[in-house]
């Protein structure tokens, strides 16, 4: 019956004692939510720890939850600004060269000279783009381009998530776009 | 709880052409997922969290009863202590206890005021010390069990009280063992003692954290008064303090914790960084329950605030 149940109502039910209804949740965001933790910070080990700190603090604020907002716009904003954090924080590790080993969870593609048909290396090639494009972009405009490509989220949400105007967010979104297009431009 | 939440859901936003595009590519990039054993931290992170709490993770927490019990003990003992100043009959002797009560008495040799005067510090001094470990309930039942009361209204108290100045604790406790020092064979020589009462020197139980501290007290009572009574004993009387300085240095460390620390609520009042602060010294104080629920408090009064890796494992347990 969970499976039905709004992300709202299942974080109720587990600020009430309900385990179950946690796993629930967890099972509906995880994956997207580490795609975006990792993506973020492009290191396995630092996703990992942001990661389960995202969830401990829901986990910790789950009697102070209030569902006046979505759930996901919650998370978010909690993953997102632990994330801007870690930025802070540690900006030489997070934006270190693309040859760093620990990227290789996030740009796992096979090498330019393997030899795959010529239309799988296209796809390859242009994924492989695509993920350095998007490092390439400033923090701002990649949190904000990776919850609308990732999430398909509205630009009010965003907004909410990144703590900035809507638009902001259009402005962000349309450089990261533009800058995205030509970076993948052959 | 299936309440609909108050929000306004906001409507969905169509992507343009050149968005939509490029949303088909970016979700074709690898799709990383948590690791199972990530997944099974977090999980069970979150299963703790609302599984009902199985209270008193201190080992001397679980001993409340045992606290409970020791507490109205030592009130039997003071109780005896004071009806034996009053001119009552003292009550029952706890076996095992009588040839080492002779030989506190047995050490001072002295008349009756020095007497009175000892047992005036110890009832201070235990006063003091036990207030914070005794709880309420406790100290209620302890009273109920024991009519006269050691709180410092009680006239018998203060019948008594004629206090001299607590030694300074560096010069101050004695060891345990040396108010043994007394042979059975001092205690055979003087039959009167036997037929004196145990109450004055009886060494009050108490409860079981407090006790090692409260005896070195009263040792060190005896050894001041004993070391003004017998210039002789002086010698031996610092040999036994500095056997106790270890003991004396450890209660203090003790004492400054619990000092120290104002109740975890108030950290909420620090800087974040002075909270995180005041979190790890209560960490490397032991004081491991408080500095959870205080990082508990923090991280929701700071959900933007990062907490250091060494702190974290204070949210998993």
């Amino acid at each position: 019956m969970t499976g039905e149940r709004t992300d709202e109502d299942l974080m109720l039910a587990y600020a009430d004692g309900d385990a179950r209804a946690f796993e629930a949740l967890y099972q509906r965001h995880r994956g997207p939510l580490y795609r975006f933790v990792l993506r973020g910070l492009s290191q396995r080990a630092l996703a990992d720890e942001c990661f389960q700190d995202v969830w401990s603090r829901v986990i910790v604020a789950r009697e102070r939850y209030r569902p006046e907002a979505r759930f996901s716009t919650w998370l978010y904003q909690i993953a997102h600004n632990l994330i801007i954090d870690q930025y802070r924080r540690a900006r030489p590790e997070v934006s270190a060269s693309n040859d760093d080993d620990d990227d290789a969870a996030v740009r796992d593609f096979p090498d330019d000279d393997a030899e795959e048909p010529e239309r799988q290396l296209s796809e390859f090639e242009e994924r492989r783009r695509l993920q350095l494009a998007l490092d390439e972009l400033p923090e701002d405009q990649r949190l904000a381009i990776q919850l609308r490509l990732e999430q398909e989220l509205p630009l009010e949400e965003i907004a909410r998530i990144t703590g900035v105007g809507r638009e902001t967010v259009k402005s962000r979104l349309r450089y990261a776009l533009d800058k995205l297009k030509s970076r993948l431009r052959p | 709880m299936s309440a609909r939440p108050p929000f306004e859901p906001l409507p969905p936003e169509p992507m343009e052409s050149d968005e939509a595009a490029l949303a088909s590519a970016y979700r074709k990039l690898p799709a990383a997922e948590p690791s199972p054993q990530l997944d099974a931290r977090i999980l069970a992170q979150a299963r703790t969290a609302v599984a009902p709490k199985r209270r008193q993770r201190r080992p001397w927490f679980l001993g409340a009863g045992f606290g409970a019990a020791a507490a109205a003990v030592m009130a039997a003992g003071v109780a005896w202590q004071l009806g034996w100043i009053g001119g009552i009959p003292g009550a029952v002797m706890v076996p095992g206890t009588s040839q080492r009560s002779d030989a506190r008495m047995q050490t001072p040799k002295d008349d009756e005021a020095p007497m009175e005067e000892r047992i005036d510090i110890e009832f201070v001094r235990e006063e003091r010390e036990l207030k914070p470990a005794r709880p309420s309930a406790d100290a209620a039942a302890a009273s109920a069990a024991a009519p006269p009361p050691i709180a410092p209204e009680s006239p018998q108290l203060h019948k008594v009280a004629a206090p001299p100045p607590p030694p300074a604790p560096a010069s101050a406790p004695a060891p345990v063992n040396a108010a043994e020092a007394s042979t059975p064979a001092d205690v055979a020589a003087d039959p009167q003692r036997d037929s004196t009462p145990r109450g004055l020197s009886m060494p009050a139980p108490e409860p079981f954290p407090a006790q090692p501290r409260s005896s070195a007290d009263q040792h060190e009572a005896e050894a001041t008064l004993g070391a003004a009574a017998n210039a002789a004993s002086a010698q031996g009387q610092r040999a036994r303090e500095q056997d106790a300085a270890g003991l004396g240095l450890e209660q203090g460390r003790l004492a400054k914790q619990r000092a120290v620390f104002p109740p975890w609520a108030e950290d909420e009042r620090l800087a974040p960084a002075q909270w995180l602060e005041r979190i790890r010294d209560r960490v490397d104080n032991g004081d491991r329950q408080d500095a959870e629920f205080s990082l508990r408090r923090f991280v929701q009064v700071h959900p933007q605030h990062a907490v250091p890796r060494e702190l974290r494992r204070l949210l998993v347990e």
